[in-house]
């Protein structure tokens, strides 16, 4: 007799855990382990879109030191060189050597002409920014998938809600919507490509922002060229090598 | 000390032929109208079409963690038909000058800057009374003044920047040195410095920034003190990303009076000898002739459409708004409206009209040659 309670006790629990959806916080944080991860440097390749017409292309080195310590440096074209951008926590830091101009920047500024904000692009984790919702099973573009939604903790931040698309088998991002503060979708946000090295971690992702306001109108960013052994230490976040590694 | 500066002349020969080398630039041409204003003061220009062209190129060299050298050079010129008044070809039709020229030299923790160079201090953006180096008002890319030379040596301390500069006014007395120390802290949405200068007069000044970034929000303060004089700034700035708005606010207690500022214009009015007008228009100084001013900057990206841009900058020269009555016909304004419209990546078309509003007791409008300009220009980077 108590075996069959046992038996039945497990089984109940069984259903009951199989039944059960995971959070949206372990949803977000196996998915951005698909991605960037807290340290390395990597390349970003940004090109602007007007229909089939290329507007403007931009090379960056980047570098993170954590989920809110991130800099860049400009590479190309030859115009752009001398800037640098470091994000330290919720704040922006912009600096242009040519005129010695360091500013602060809001994380909803566009990431110069591109589909992209300031905060789209120098963070490598939203879960410094915004609070998780619950995850939600659901079939996306024919593939099982959870939809979290995201809110965000305060006004610093560039959206007052995102809505995550993610790859319930593998945990990789689909796509996400981005939310204005007055409730408008204003972008959405595909992940085209994503390739992972021998090492099982990241070698390249592609992604492509569109503007809900401006059909026409997206931006496509890739990321390569990932060194996960690259030496990153906190002084390298830091307003003083800010300056220095504007070139 | 010529030594040196030839040093670093050869420097710009030699690095090229070792280092990682960048050529950029940009070349800029505008045709404009303008209304000349009747209230002007000094003797005004003649003609009402106005056109430059000029061109910037820069030259950077760089072995990572050993040296960076940066040269700026800038000609600029008026188009005119290249003669003066008298019919004689124009003796300087066209200026050719170094803007920047520096060596940067990391060996960490340290940092030594030799050099030509814009060197920026504080955190406001339309008023900027802490620097004294290299100082600049409104627009950011419009330096009003830039020593021949610096020499700038700084050390970083986890968040702190601590730097000492001593830079040379004239470079035909190079005896006259002035002195800054300055420490800079930035630690996540706070940012401050503070800072010490010692002058070739002799004077000693004293100055404080600071910046708080409140998510889209900011707000600043800047001051700086002369003995009993002193100048501050208070403002705030709203990036909404679609929308930037600048609001700042100058203050400086050794700013005329009304009485003493019409006292000024009404004199100048009165000079007819060149020499005489131009002796005393030395002592008048755009954004520190009044005790109090005040700035906006507004733009608008993706007005209408993704590669336009709408801007309006706004510049207050005020009465004496603390006294106890105060003479608001001695208010005037700069007012200016302009469209940028980025064609391609390199190329940038914009339209700009500016004004002076005022009255014959107003600053901008006593000291401003143009009651109106529309101009039409082009910048192509390369």
């Amino acid at each position: 007799m108590r075996s069959i309670v046992v038996a039945v006790a497990l089984a109940c629990a069984a259903v009951a855990a199989w039944g059960t959806e995971p959070s949206g916080a372990d949803v977000m944080r196996k998915s951005d382990a698909t991605l960037f991860g807290d340290r390395g440097a990597w390349t970003m390749s940004l090109e602007d879109h007007d229909g089939q017409r290329v507007k403007a292309s931009y090379t960056f080195s980047c570098l993170a030191g954590g989920s809110d310590r991130f800099l860049m440096v400009a590479e190309q074209p030859a115009v752009m060189r001398g800037q640098a951008i470091l994000r330290l926590g919720d704040t922006i830091y912009q600096y242009i050597r040519k005129i010695d101009r360091l500013k602060q920047v809001a994380a909803s500024v566009a990431f110069f002409s591109s589909s992209f904000s300031m905060e789209d692009v120098v963070a490598t984790s939203l879960s410094e920014f915004y609070d998780f919702g619950d995850a939600e099973a659901l079939a996306y573009q024919g593939q099982n998938a959870y939809r979290v939604t995201m809110s965000a903790r305060s006004r610093s931040a560039a959206y007052s809600r995102i809505v995550c698309y993610v790859c319930a088998s593998d945990y990789r991002p689909l796509a996400r919507e981005y939310y204005a503060y007055s409730g408008t979708m204003v972008k959405r946000l595909a992940f085209e490509e994503q390739r992972m090295g021998d090492d099982g971690r990241l070698a390249y992702v592609r992604l492509r922002m569109e503007d809900a306001l401006r059909p026409r109108f997206y931006s496509v960013v890739s990321f390569s060229e990932f060194d996960y052994a690259a030496k990153v230490t906190d002084d390298l976040f830091t307003v003083a090598n800010l300056k220095k590694a504007a070139r | 000390m010529r030594r040196w500066y030839t040093t670093l002349a050869l420097a710009a020969l030699v690095l090229p032929g070792l280092a990682a080398q960048t050529f950029y630039g940009d070349l800029a041409l505008g045709l404009g109208w303008r209304q000349l204003n009747g209230d002007y003061v000094p003797p005004a220009p003649e003609g009402d079409l106005t056109g430059y062209l000029s061109a910037d190129l820069y030259a950077e060299f760089r072995e990572d963690d050993a040296y960076s050298f940066l040269a700026a050079v800038r000609m600029e010129g008026p188009m005119g038909s290249g003669l003066d008044a008298t019919g004689n070809p124009a003796s300087s039709p066209l200026a050719l000058s170094v803007v920047q020229c520096y060596l940067n030299l990391p060996f960490d923790p340290w940092a030594l800057s030799v050099g030509k160079r814009y060197r920026e201090i504080g955190w406001t953006e339309l008023f900027n009374v802490a620097n004294l180096v290299t100082p600049r008002a409104f627009d950011a890319y419009d330096y009003r003044r830039n020593p021949p030379a610096q020499l700038d040596l700084g050390v970083a301390l986890g968040t702190v920047w601590l730097s000492g500069l001593a830079w040379f006014t004239d470079a035909a007395s190079w005896e006259d040195v002035s002195w800054l120390l300055s420490a800079q802290v930035v630690d996540g949405a706070v940012a401050a410095e503070a800072g010490v200068y010692a002058t070739a007069t002799g004077d000693w000044h004293v100055y404080a920034s600071g910046r708080a970034n409140l998510g889209a929000l900011s707000l600043v303060a800047e001051g700086i003190l002369d003995g009993l004089a002193y100048s501050v700034v208070l403002g705030l700035a709203l990036e909404t990303g679609g929308q930037d708005i600048q609001l700042e606010y100058l203050h400086r207690s050794q700013g005329y009076t009304d009485t003493e500022a019409d006292a000024f214009i009404d004199a100048a009015r009165t000079l007819t000898d060149p020499a005489d007008l131009a002796s005393h228009l030395s002592h008048y100084s755009r954004f520190a002739f009044r005790k109090d001013y005040l700035g906006l900057s507004w733009a608008w990206h993706s007005f209408l459409h993704p590669d336009l841009t709408l801007g309006m900058d706004a510049a207050l020269s005020l009465p004496d708004i603390w006294a106890a009555a105060a003479d608001w016909g001695g208010l005037s304004c700069l007012l200016s409206a302009g469209l940028d419209w980025q064609v391609i990546q390199a190329f940038v078309l914009s339209l700009d009209a500016g004004w002076t509003l005022g009255g014959m007791s107003g600053e901008f409008s006593s000291f401003t040659a143009e009651r109106a300009l529309v101009t039409l220009s082009g910048r192509l980077s390369f």
